[in-house]
């Protein structure tokens, strides 16, 4: 997995590419913690490139979304390919997280 | 105005132990007609024979030499010929001859002592850091040894770990940053270096001569410095042997260290799979229920690194039968311990309630225990089954738990979609409460991830659509035998590969 970063009007993106597993997590992990401790934290995750994604990936992400909405501000989530976004379906996380199909579109949900 | 020797002389030390020898040749003096005989030192008698003074007369001198240099003087009174002196001048050179071997012995025996001395410190220094577990009192108990070892006025010690391990003994020589400063150039280079005051660099601290680094290696590879220092002297050859021979040590006893460290780490992860394991089967209902109604089959297999799958069951007369199935994300100990958590709350839930629906109980399971999922980053996908027997009804609330696969007898496997986000992801929980009919043939298999997540050693994963071939084709077999076909089919699937997760199923068909 990679994850290449930017900020756009005070909104941190964060984009992966590959795997999306335990392996991996970390970096993100990491990464997530340091973007959450302003507040308003404003997250988007941009998933457009990841083929996979384990309960350690789901996990980091679900850690970062509380942490986002602690701090005044929500994670979301843009750019699911089929096989990932039915990850989220079967596990219903797809109720919790707030889903675009985009990265403009996630960008307009923010401001 | 010759008096008796009172300075240390080189020859004190002989004429004490051999005087009975000087006595000899001095008796044959003083028998063949001599009036004295005795060694003199600048002015001072060491030894005279008789003991009285003698004042005023003539005499014959010789000097005596030790390694070329006069050291005494022979002296004999009552003659002074030719054959006197040359006989003096026999005396002379056996007796500093004598003396010379003496020294020579003296000195070997010292050099013997010492290298002694040096041996039981390196022995000391041994015992002394291999009864230190930790890094840091091994370290002190080095700087500790060798500034008693090898003379110098400070000692200091520097590993290059993540952070770095200093000692200093018996006060600081120089601030941390120095030490480490000069110790990365030790550690670069890999060679020894030697730093004399007249050296222009900064690092030197105030008053000191001389500072000899001298690098510690583990296996070739140097892993940190010891740092001497004195304040009058130079280090010399064998200060820098004895150095060099400490440092080994010292690098093998820390190599000894690193593994029992090493070992140390790999048992306690060991003891930690292993208790999570425990705790994982443990909790599993050791027997299987006897439900009217339904033919029920469990199994669970754990991976090498246990994760937190768990199912089970609660039967109570007159109340409907209650199966729960779920999957903690996470491995080893912590999910364990959560999977206990979580499984203990469903079933006091459960019961704290008059025929609490799927849906009262994971949501009140999912009030208590949000904040400790939060706390641990982790969650929880929870499947709560409950069979009415009378109605033929199973009702059923998903919080984020797949595979659940529902085949109704003779027709084909389908998944029962998960209706609300798993424990511990939001505040409250999302999940409804759901109803199908199960008549008799009717099959639930209840799975966890570690199944359709199988893979094989092309990396491909065993997927849902298998899953439910697979159930469509062994739902009009026993319960059991349609658990034992998914575990063999899994099994089979992924030879050769180590299992990555879990996996845990529940069975139920209606008879």
């Amino acid at each position: 997995m990679e994850l290449s970063t930017k900020t756009t009007n005070h909104i941190a993106i964060g984009e992966m590419q590959g795997r999306f597993d335990a392996l991996e997590a970390s970096k993100l992990s990491t990464w997530l913690d340091s973007v959450s401790a302003q507040s308003p934290a404003q997250v988007i995750i941009n998933m457009s490139g990841v083929t996979f994604v384990d309960s350690t990936a789901l996990s980091t992400l679900v850690k970062g979304m509380k942490r986002c909405r602690q701090q005044n501000g929500d994670l979301v989530i843009c750019g699911l390919q089929k096989q990932v976004k039915v990850i989220f379906e079967l596990t219903r996380l797809d109720k919790a997280f707030s889903i675009h199909p985009d990265e403009a579109t996630a960008l307009r949900a923010l401001t | 105005m010759i008096a008796a020797a009172e300075t240390v002389h080189p020859l004190k030390d002989f004429l004490t132990s051999n005087r009975k020898t000087v006595s000899v040749i001095a008796q044959t003096w003083l028998d063949s007609g001599a009036t004295a005989f005795g060694i003199s030192s600048d002015g001072m008698w060491l030894a005279l024979w008789p003991e009285t003074p003698v004042t005023g007369e003539q005499g014959a001198h010789s000097s005596v030499r030790l390694n070329n240099q006069i050291v005494a003087d022979l002296w004999v009174f009552g003659f002074n010929d030719a054959s006197t002196r040359c006989r003096l001048d026999a005396d002379a050179l056996v007796i500093g001859n004598l003396a010379g071997q003496e020294i020579e012995l003296n000195n070997a025996t010292y050099e013997l002592i010492e290298a002694q001395d040096q041996l039981l410190a390196l022995y000391d220094l041994t015992q002394s850091m291999r009864n230190r577990l930790s890094i840091d009192e091994a370290l002190t108990s080095l700087v500790r040894e060798v500034g008693r070892l090898v003379k110098s006025n400070a000692c200091s010690a520097y590993l290059a770990f993540d952070p770095p391990v200093i000692a200093q003994y018996p006060q600081p020589m120089m601030s941390a940053s120095a030490l480490q400063h000069m110790a990365e150039q030790v550690i670069d280079s890999g060679t020894r270096l030697v730093v004399n005051s007249g050296v222009p660099v900064d690092y030197m601290p105030v008053g000191m001569t001389t500072i000899l680094l001298e690098p510690i290696r583990v296996d070739d590879h140097v892993i940190g410095v010891l740092c001497l220092q004195r304040v009058q002297d130079t280090f010399k050859s064998p200060d820098l042997k004895l150095t060099r021979a400490v440092c080994d040590q010292a690098g093998a006893q820390f190599e000894n260290l690193l593994l029992y460290r090493e070992s140390l780490v790999q048992t306690r992860i060991q003891t930690e799979m292993e208790l999570a394991k425990t705790v994982q089967t443990h909790l599993l209902p050791q027997r299987l229920p006897n439900v009217a109604g339904l033919d029920v089959a469990a199994g669970a297999l754990p991976a090498l690194q246990v994760g937190g799958d768990f199912y089970d069951f609660m039967e109570q007369p007159g109340e409907p039968f209650i199966l729960t199935v779920g999957d903690i994300t996470g491995k080893g100990m912590p999910a364990a311990m959560l999977m206990a958590m979580t499984r203990t709350l469903l079933r006091s839930k459960t019961r704290s309630f008059v025929r609490p629906s799927p849906v009262d109980i994971l949501g009140s399971v999912n009030d208590e225990m949000y904040d400790d999922f939060t706390e641990l980053s982790m969650f929880a996908t929870v499947f709560v089954g409950q069979y009415d027997h009378a109605e033929k009804v199973l009702y059923y609330a998903n919080a984020g738990h797949s595979p659940v696969i529902f085949c109704p007898a003779g027709g084909e496997a389908t998944l029962l979609e998960a209706d609300g986000a798993p424990l511990g992801v939001l505040p409250n929980s999302t999940c409804e409460n759901q109803a199908i009919y199960f008549n008799p043939g009717d099959v639930l298999v209840a799975a966890t991830d570690g199944f359709n997540e199988a893979g094989n050693s092309q990396g491909e994963m065993f997927g849902y659509e298998r899953l439910l071939e697979l159930v469509t084709n062994t739902a009009h077999t026993p319960a059991q035998t349609i658990m034992d076909t998914l575990f063999q089919t899994i099994a089979q699937f992924s030879a050769g590969r180590a299992q990555d997760d879990d996996q845990t199923v529940v069975v139920i068909k209606g008879v």
